[in-house]
């Protein structure tokens, strides 16, 4: 290596060149397309192919990160091998921090110059790339210190972008100049890498700044009942996946609850009345709208922990099984099931939380027209049967997608192929993105397009079944040849499925308003929406990754 | 005396425990094993040694089923381990060089954890193995030494039992005492009837001290599998004295690593003691000195020749 | 008793055995009646295969060092029988053959192997006693 800016350049480079080769060449890309005449192609669908481009940027920020830890542990999250090299803890933290910044910058002035300029889209370009430059070097920052308590980085990480990002949001909208946000954006660069710098020295030396009464408080909590055997091989499963992956949910959700349920509550009690509420004849504050989205607080935090790889194994570079795991006696089938047990405490846990503060908001003071009293108390006098089932098949839905949405993606995680997990965290959410903006960018555009797609919407339904159904059978007939489930466990699944979705079919028909929907597109949409191709697919998945 | 009368817990219960038959795997464009065939009866311990990437760690994986062979077929009690998992990976204990054991786990919650999938684990037994090891039971994995894990790691794979120890490079990078323990855990394995044991170590001197059958693997081929006294009478550390100085070393079928200059040369021969002498009166050679070679020399022999005789073809 | 395991040294260890088992009888550390080790206890010392020393125990047997009794373990025998006396002849002559070639090969005189021997004897016998001593004070 020449130097050190070089090597520790190139150390980044050579790891991710696939990666920002390709950010390169979506930016080209969007260059060409932007620049076409605006007959060849409509503003807005250029517009929209922009739309991914922010996942871009967060990859380009993963990569200059370059984290070792999670955002939940104690220790720095700068690459440890790093520190044996002989140089100072100043380059070892300036330069990528140099290239980090740098680059987002200019991959920011890239997109506004040669990308957005030319659609008229925008028209401000030095201050967020400012901002962009600024939060990298807080990230980097943020990951490379030592923490003294699990989860402090997480929560600091939020609130440090959120208050970035919103200083920036509410300043333009305040009519502050672009300078001036500029400048405190560039003045905030030096305080984090004087930050990183000793934050790195800190992790350098060696130094922890773990406290010492976590783990003691821990100690003596587990010291209860470990003499007591586990019930069945499943229970320990569990318990270990438990350990590893199932609070993070419930934690997540929490804390969205606590960050903006709360605040929402609080601001509720002195709250004046002027907006009717769309249940019943309650008027309540604008709030209360507002409040009622934290339900989808649990949905939200599953969605984004189910489709990215677990954390546990992030650091690996290879995702095959563990062996500490794949030489348990255990079928890949009853570990699946495990995986699945566990979503389901998770995603109950999560929603656990939920209600407690929905327990919570229903003892708040409000009025109605004719009576004042807690809201609970108010809609128990209003609410009718019917609204009470629809408010709890409501529940169960949600409850079910949040359910859902941890465990649709296993089939593919379990695989422990990287490139395949990650063209489905990443690709898949951005082609969908695209696909769904295209089409009401279109249906917008032109009604008649909208009303065909509607039209052949029961097709396509009938359609994407037997494409299901195919799926089902291929799998059931993998499991059954591979012998990883006896037929009879497969007959009793498959049983069972089908009683579940008659079972929320009924249940939707029952509240869904008559002649609303047809019938037979109400089971026709459960069918397709309850998972059951995919979660077949996961113990072969598994199956594949154990046996290599 | 015929070797097998040295092992009458073989010949008594002829019982293949691992039955590896014409194995291939390739990982990409490099062969990591090519055509290998053992078999491993019961009550035996097989040593398996070879450089690093010869394949060791290969082969016990397609043991454990956790790699499916591309070629031949492999066969542990008899069962395919990635066609039957549960049957067979239950009847074995697994340690390696890398533990693996999740970090976070205490030392308790591991044993409380792994008893839940060995019908065989015995807790007292598990229990004396954590005091033998001197393991505390609360402590945090990630908190103990390098050594202390491979106790913790040994401890969970014999508290059941087990019919197969299977020990992936189990002492390297570990300390002498470490090593004593793990080497005491091979030796009351065996002692306990009908139990098999298949380790593979860069160590030699404790390949010799523990193991009846030794297995050299290099470059994805077995180059030897014996036992251990048959590889002990077979290889013979000759000195030769010719009449005239030499300039090179003499050709002798199985003699390998020749070392030496003018009349004397050194070599270790791998065809007995009858074949060298009578050879060695046909190049008109003396043989002045004989000695057993140690397995670390016979390893060390036998990967020059196998090198030799690859740089050749 | 004592018996220090060398597995780098190339002798295979159940000889290695073998030969410190004879010495020690040989020494007088090991007297007729004395019983050996099991072969378990033995092997966990030692830490070598539980084979290894059956082995060596069997070997001994044959040459008459030791005798096994029926479900009593393994003895130090009284010596002189006649088992023993053709194995003793046969490995002292394995060793005089050896000793005479490499005599011949560094033109060394039998006469002056013969001297070489007496003279090793009468340093042995000096020192067998001091062993003794020690073993006593201990």
């Amino acid at each position: 290596m020449l130097s050190p800016a070089f090597g520790l350049g190139w150390i980044l480079w050579r790891q991710h060149r696939s990666g920002i080769a390709l950010v390169a060449l979506y930016l080209g890309v969007l260059t060409i397309v932007s620049h076409l005449p605006p007959t060849l192609y409509s503003r807005n669908a250029a517009s929209i192919l922009t739309a991914p481009f922010g996942f871009g940027l967060i990859y380009l920020m993963g990569i200059f990160v370059n984290s070792d830890s999670d955002m939940m542990s104690t220790r720095s999250g700068y690459a440890y091998p790093l520190f044996t090299l002989p140089v100072r803890t100043l380059s070892l933290v300036l330069w990528p921090m140099l290239y980090g910044t740098v680059t987002v910058a200019t991959v920011w002035i890239v997109f506004a110059e040669l990308v957005l300029a030319p659609t008229g889209a925008v028209g401000f370009v030095w201050w967020p790339a400012t901002l962009l430059a600024a939060l990298m070097a807080c990230l980097q920052a943020l990951s490379w210190m030592p923490f003294p308590l699990p989860n402090l980085r997480g929560i600091s990480a939020f609130f440090v972008l959120a208050a970035l990002t919103g200083f920036g949001a509410l300043g333009w909208n305040h009519g502050i100049p672009p300078t001036g946000l500029a400048i405190v954006y560039l003045a905030l660069i030096p305080v984090a890498a004087l930050v990183a710098v000793r934050g790195v020295a800190t992790a350098r030396a060696g130094e922890n700044r773990e406290r010492g009464w976590l783990p003691e408080q821990k100690a003596s909590r587990a010291t209860g009942d470990v003499s007591a055997p586990f019930a069945s091989v499943a229970r320990a499963q569990l318990w270990l996946e438990w350990k590893r992956n199932g609070l993070l949910l419930p934690l997540l959700t929490l804390l969205l609850c606590v960050l903006f349920a709360l605040p929402l509550m609080l601001a509720l009690r002195g709250g004046h009345v002027d907006t009717p509420l769309g249940i019943g004849e309650i008027q309540v504050h604008i709030t209360v709208r507002l409040w009622l989205i934290t339900a989808l607080f649990p949905l939200l935090c599953a969605l984004t922990t189910g489709c990215c790889p677990h954390k546990a194994e992030t650091f690996r570079p290879d995702l095959s099984l563990q062996p500490f795991l794949a030489i348990r006696p255990l079928s890949s089938f009853d570990f699946v099931l495990v995986k699945l047990r566990l979503a389901l405490l998770s995603t109950l846990s999560a929603w656990a939380v939920w209600l407690l503060f929905f327990a919570g908001w229903l003892l708040l003071p409000a009025h109605t027209a004719a009576s004042h009293g807690a809201i609970g108390h108010l809609l128990l006098h209003i609410m009718t049967l019917r609204a009470a089932m629809v408010f709890v098949v409501l529940l169960v839905l949600l409850v079910s997608a949040t359910w859902k949405s941890q465990v649709s993606g296993l089939w593919v995680e379990l695989t422990g192929l990287r490139w395949l997990i990650n063209s489905y965290a990443i690709a898949l959410p951005m082609f969908l993105t695209t696909l769904i903006g295209w089409s009401i960018n279109r249906w917008t555009g032109d009604l008649a397009f909208g009303a065909a797609i509607l039209r052949a919407l029961p097709a396509l339904a009938f359609c994407a079944l037997a494409i299901k159904a195919v799926a089902i059978i291929g799998a059931l007939y993998t499991l059954h040849t591979w012998r990883l489930a006896s037929p009879s466990r497969l007959l009793g699944i498959s049983v069972a499925w089908l009683l579940i979705a008659a079972g929320l079919g009924a249940l939707l028909h029952a509240v869904a308003p008559a002649g609303l929907v047809p019938t037979h597109y109400i089971f026709l949409g459960v069918l397709l929406s309850l998972p059951f191709a995919r979660l077949l697919m996961a113990p072969i998945a598994l199956h594949y990754n154990r046996h290599r | 005396m015929s070797v097998d009368d040295l092992h009458p817990a073989q010949t008594a219960m002829d019982q293949t425990v691992i039955d590896i038959d014409g194995v291939t795997r390739r990982f990409g464009k490099t062969v990591a094993l090519d055509d290998v065939s053992l078999t491993l009866p019961r009550g035996v311990v097989l040593g398996l040694v070879g450089e690093n990437g010869a394949g060791k760690t290969t082969m016990i994986k397609h043991i454990l089923g956790l790699l499916k062979p591309h070629g031949g077929t492999v066969r542990v009690f008899g069962c395919d381990p990635a066609a039957d998992p549960v049957g067979v990976l239950g009847r074995i204990g697994y340690l390696s060089e890398e533990d693996g054991l999740p970090s976070w786990m205490r030392v308790n919650e591991l044993q409380r954890y792994a008893r839940a999938f060995y019908p065989g684990w015995d807790p007292h037994y598990a229990e004396r193995l954590r005091q033998d090891f001197g393991l505390q039971p609360t402590a945090q994995l990630k908190s103990l030494s390098k050594g202390q894990r491979a106790r913790a790691g040994l401890m969970v794979a014999l508290a059941y039992r087990p019919d197969l120890l299977l020990l992936d490079e189990p002492s390297s990078g570990l300390d002498p005492i470490v090593r004593r323990d793990i080497l005491g855990a091979i030796i009351r394995t065996i002692a306990d009837e009908g139990r098999t044991v298949l380790f593979s170590s860069h160590l030699l001197g404790e390949v010799e001290q523990v193991a009846d059958r030794v297995a050299m693997i290099r470059k994805g081929k077995i180059v030897f599998c014996d036992n251990l006294d048959a590889i002990k009478d077979n290889h013979i550390g000759i000195t030769l004295r010719f009449p005239e100085p030499r300039s090179a070393p003499p050709l002798l079928d199985h003699a390998c690593a020749w070392t030496g200059a003018g009349r004397e040369w050194s070599a270790v021969y791998a065809g007995g003691a009858v074949r060298m002498e009578a050879e060695a009166a046909v190049l008109g050679a003396t043989v002045v000195e004989r000695h057993w070679p140690s397995l670390d020399e016979i390893f060390v022999a036998r990967s020059n020749a196998v090198s030799a005789a690859i740089g050749e073809g | 008793m004592q018996i220090h395991i060398s597995p780098t040294d190339g002798v295979p260890i159940y000889v290695q055995i073998v030969h410190q088992i004879k010495y020690l009888v040989a020494s007088g550390r090991l007297t007729a009646g004395e019983e050996l080790p099991p072969i378990r206890t033995l092997a966990e010392q030692l830490l070598v295969n539980p084979n290894t020393i059956a082995r060596a125990y069997r070997e001994l047997e044959v040459a008459g060092v030791v005798t096994k009794r029926r479900t009593a373990g393994t003895y130090i025998s009284d010596a002189g029988s006649p088992l023993a006396q053709t194995e003793k002849w046969r490995i002292l002559t394995e060793r005089v053959d050896l000793l005479l070639a490499e005599a011949r090969q560094m033109n060394v005189s039998t006469g002056e192997v013969i001297d070489l021997i007496r003279q090793r004897e009468a340093d042995m016998d000096e020192a067998v006693p001091k062993l003794h001593q020690g073993g006593e004070r201990t």
